[in-house]
């Protein structure tokens, strides 16, 4: 394989990679805060879809069923927290991951009968599938965009992290959510926002992964969930470069068993990246950017 | 905790494993008869279902229940042990078909139901101490991950391996060797030995390091070794409860193995109580009977003759709801930390009338290992 | 004799079972600053929480300026002008010198009046300003304890509640925070400090109350303790600097 074919998959791998850190970076925001791995941020992407999946065979532009995918995606995460997680508040890890599971089931269960159990098709933009080519390499429009979006996406919330007092208070609360309390920040408001956030986060990739699957179905957010998840984990659970930084190796990792593996292999790309990814884990239990100890 | 550290003195140990084992297996052994004497077709499979459910819930709640660490895989031994089971007892001619790539020793293979769930046993503690002895090193959160892994992975293996498990199309003509006595028999036999484990040194242990990790290494408890033996107790009996289903069930496919069957058997513990045996058996019953009524609802579309709307997937909203509620109103469960009769026992002493100068009767030993039990929560 | 600024009566609290303050009243009037001895294990620290907030009261009643503030959750109790500075520091560790500041004055919206604090507060603590963009955690223990106390002031509080500020300090250090202490009624904060360097606590403080297994034991001016045999015993060796 030479390296033009390198390189071009560098390309894909890297606008995957940029999807995964989005949805890795909205999950790592709530549990830095809350320590709660949400099993239901995949259905944040899933109502980003359906709701553009409404709007668009209405007849609404695409760019603005965009827009209301995102404000849906965020809406849904407050509901999320406010309903079901808020008086878990204190619980343990376990029951809040359970709790995040059965709220999954139940959004599914409601797409599949408010709308349809049945997936369906959403059109995006024609020029989205269009192709750039530069030389010998190409990158369909979509693939540009997803990339310069997550890069944004991720100034913007650097600097938001950095400046705003609302970024700074949610960065101390993930530090020490006592002391920050103890500060007079309120406790409510702090969560809100990383909710709010990670919902802004999900629907900003829901609309790129709707754009690039072409359809909605009730359970299309369990994969979205599953690599943010992993990322994350790879990553270092709470820690937001680490969510990034396992976002882009996970879609390396899977590009890679793309590339290497036969055709007749290629649905055990996953397995197979899994494994490595149990692999880092044995080593570097933590991830590899959580360091050492604790849970 | 200070159960772990004492020895028990053998009667009393005995007596509990007794008297723990009977308060569940004699109302399904009961349940068993009044089936057999009454019930036909769909309600009779539903019982025999019933059944195989509790070993798959027990399986899970050995792990989860003990160790406090979600496990998303036991679900894939489950089917393992179908695939076993199949392996084991797909007629000759049939199996060259299915499986073309199975070895010769097993395509020549045809035996009954009580081999072939051993084997399953056996080939489920293998393959579990083979992952499991990377796992075992691993803290709460990546454990977790890891059993996600395994879920997922399984699930790759069994839907795209086509030559040994036939992919996605699954598998059939599985001879009916389970009928509503065995089922029942395989659900007391796993009842017991829950119990047994709960209450044995292993099982103390395990419990330990659910409640305090730390605390329990620094009083000596290996974390690692306990959570490695617990994870292969478990894993061959979820591969028990495979075998035992596809033998009932007679044809499977990968899909049975996946995210809504590791949902249901969840729920279920997670609603009777993980901490405790009975919990298990009782939250696959009432979870058992709310979704037959549900489903019910869901597809003729009317509760008790008043017409609702036909809404897909009602059944499954349901009981994530009830789940969720639960897990906000009462997260230990409906049982909570007592066995069945440990709340049997707190009823009558309740009914006792107090002896005058209102003292308590003193509570026995169970009460007190109940109270450590409560503390501990 | 007006109001006291800060008043507990009968003040129980704890953590599940465990009491580990019963019954405590006490008065902390405008201007003060009023010294809380004790050994470790005494219930100091957990008073401290219970008036800021973090730990629920059992029974009893907190009131401060007029107000009832036992039952409130710890953002409206630094709202209502009280600021702990809890024991051991802790500051954000991940987060500069800057951010930690800035924290301190979250509650407030006044950018003006912020930028303003933040300046005296370098101004007083001159080593924070070199340290300004550096992270929190690599400063030493000292410096830390000047950025907590910073970031106290920062909310611009009537009341301050510290909790052991000399703990792990070296004697020249403990010196410089405790002058600072002593200057705070004149900045207008009334001060609660929880100390059990017993001869420093004293030298700065115009009231005490000694307080063990959870209770107050003794309570005077602070020559009147200062003189009171009692007060040793009730220490065990940790007289004098740590």
């Amino acid at each position: 394989m030479g390296a033009q074919e390198l390189l071009q998959q560098f390309i894909n791998a890297l606008s995957l990679g940029s999807t995964y850190a989005l949805l890795a970076l909205g999950l790592a925001m709530v549990f830095s805060v809350m320590g709660l791995v949400n099993f239901a941020y995949g259905e944040l992407v899933a109502v980003t879809g359906y709701t553009m999946y409404l709007l668009v065979t209405r007849g609404v532009s695409w760019w603005l069923a965009a827009l209301c995918g995102i404000g849906a995606a965020i809406v849904l995460s407050l509901l999320m927290e406010r309903i079901a997680f808020r008086p878990l508040r204190n619980a343990s890890f376990l029951t809040l991951l359970f709790s995040s599971f059965a709220v999954s089931v139940i959004i599914q269960n409601l797409f599949r009968a408010t709308v349809s159990p049945r997936q369906k098709g959403v059109p995006s933009p024609d020029f989205l599938s269009e192709v750039l080519r530069v030389g010998p390499l190409t990158a369909s429009w979509l693939m540009v965009i997803t990339t310069a979006v997550a890069a944004a996406s991720l100034v913007a919330l650097v600097l938001f992290l950095r400046r705003s007092i609302s970024g700074i208070s949610m960065r101390a609360a993930a530090e020490d959510f006592d002391v920050t309390r103890l500060m007079g920040v309120k406790a409510n408001g702090v969560i809100a926002l990383a909710f709010a956030i990670s919902g802004l986060l999900a629907g900003i990739a829901g609309v790129l992964w709707v754009a690039r699957l072409g359809a909605v179905a009730p359970h299309m957010g369990f994969v979205p969930v599953l690599k943010a998840f992993i990322a994350t984990v790879i990553g270092g659970l709470g820690s937001l470069p680490g969510a990034v930084f396992g976002g882009f190796l996970l879609a390396f990792i899977e590009i890679g068993f793309h590339v290497i593996l036969p055709s007749s292999m290629q649905p055990m790309v996953d397995p197979f990246a899994l494994l490595i990814v149990g692999v880092i884990l044995y080593f570097k239990p933590n991830g590899l950017f959580g360091g050492s100890g604790g849970k | 905790m200070a159960g772990f550290t004492t020895r028990l003195s053998g009667n009393r140990h005995a007596r509990r494993i007794v008297v723990g084992s009977l308060a569940l297996v004699v109302p399904l052994l009961i349940a068993a008869a009044v089936m057999n004497a009454l019930a036909t077709g769909a309600t009779l499979r539903l019982c025999i279902n019933f059944f195989i459910t509790i070993v798959v819930c027990l399986g899970l709640q050995m792990f989860t229940g003990h160790t406090g660490i979600v496990s998303w895989g036991h679900v894939s031994f489950v089917g393992i042990g179908a695939y076993v089971a199949a392996y084991l007892t797909v007629p000759v001619s049939i199996k060259e078909e299915l499986f073309p790539a199975l070895p010769g020793f097993l395509m020549q293979a045809q035996l009954g139901l009580a081999p072939a769930i051993l084997a399953a046993i056996v080939v489920g503690a293998v393959i579990a101490f083979v992952i499991g002895l990377p796992m075992s090193r691993m803290k709460e959160i990546a454990w977790a991950m890891s059993t996600l892994g395994l879920l997922v992975i399984a699930h790759g293996i069994f839907s795209n391996w086509r030559s040994m498990t036939r992919g996605n199309e699954g598998v059939y003509a599985i001879p009916s060797n389970v009928g509503l006595w065995s089922a029942a028999a395989a659900a007391c036999i796993a009842v017991v030995a829950a119990v047994a484990f709960k209450h044995s040194r292993l099982g103390l242990r395990a419990q330990a390091t659910r409640e305090d990790p730390l605390a329990s290494q620094a009083s000596g408890v290996n974390v690692t070794r306990t959570r490695l033996l617990v994870w292969i107790a478990s894993a061959a009996v979820s591969s028990a409860a495979g075998a035992l289903w596809a033998q009932y069930n007679l044809a499977f496919a990968p899909s049975q193995f996946y995210w809504t069957q590791v949902f249901a058997a969840l729920s279920m513990i997670v609603i009777g109580g993980l901490a405790t045996v009975s919990g298990a058996v009782t939250g696959a019953a009432i979870i058992t009977v709310v979704y037959e009524i549900l489903r019910g609802v869901e597809e003729d579309g009317s509760i008790l003759g008043i017409g609702v709307p036909k809404v897909s997937g009602l059944a499954q909203m349901a009981l994530a709801v009830i789940t969720l509620l639960i897990l906000i109103f009462r997260p230990e469960g409906i049982l909570g930390y007592r066995e069945l009769e440990e709340w049997g026992a707190r009823l009558l002493r309740r009914r006792r009338p107090r002896p005058p100068g209102g003292a308590e009767p003193p509570p026995d030993a169970q009460a007190a290992d109940t109270a450590s039990e409560e503390a501990v929560s | 004799m007006s109001e006291p600024l800060l008043q507990l009566d009968g003040v129980t609290s704890g953590y599940g079972a465990i009491l580990a303050v019963r019954d405590v009243s006490l008065t902390v009037n405008d201007g003060e600053v009023v010294a809380l001895l004790g050994a470790n294990g005494a219930g100091k620290s957990t008073l401290l929480m219970t008036i800021a907030g973090l730990v629920h009261t059992t029974s009893g009643q907190i009131t401060f300026a007029g107000q009832r503030i036992d039952r409130q959750p710890p953002e409206r109790i630094l709202r209502a002008g009280i600021a702990l500075t809890p024991e051991g520091r802790r500051v954000f560790a991940r987060m500069s010198v800057a951010d930690n500041l800035r924290m301190g004055a979250a509650s407030r919206r006044d950018a003006g009046g912020i930028a303003a604090d933040m300046e005296e507060v370098l101004e007083l603590f001159p080593r924070l300003r070199e340290r300004l963009k550096q992270l929190a955690g690599t400063l030493s223990g000292g410096e830390q304890q000047m950025l907590a106390l910073g970031r106290s002031l920062m909310s611009r509080p009537r009341l301050m509640l510290l909790d052991e500020p000399s703990l792990g300090l070296a004697p020249r250090i403990v010196a410089q925070i405790f002058e600072m202490v002593q200057e705070l009624p004149k900045r207008g904060v009334t001060v609660l400090v929880v100390e059990q360097n017993v001869r420093l606590a004293l030298t700065v403080a115009t009231r005490g109350y000694v307080m063990a297994s959870g209770a107050i034991q003794a309570s005077g001016s602070a020559a009147e303790l200062r003189e009171a045999v009692d007060v040793e015993k009730v220490y065990l060796g940790t007289e004098g600097t740590r």
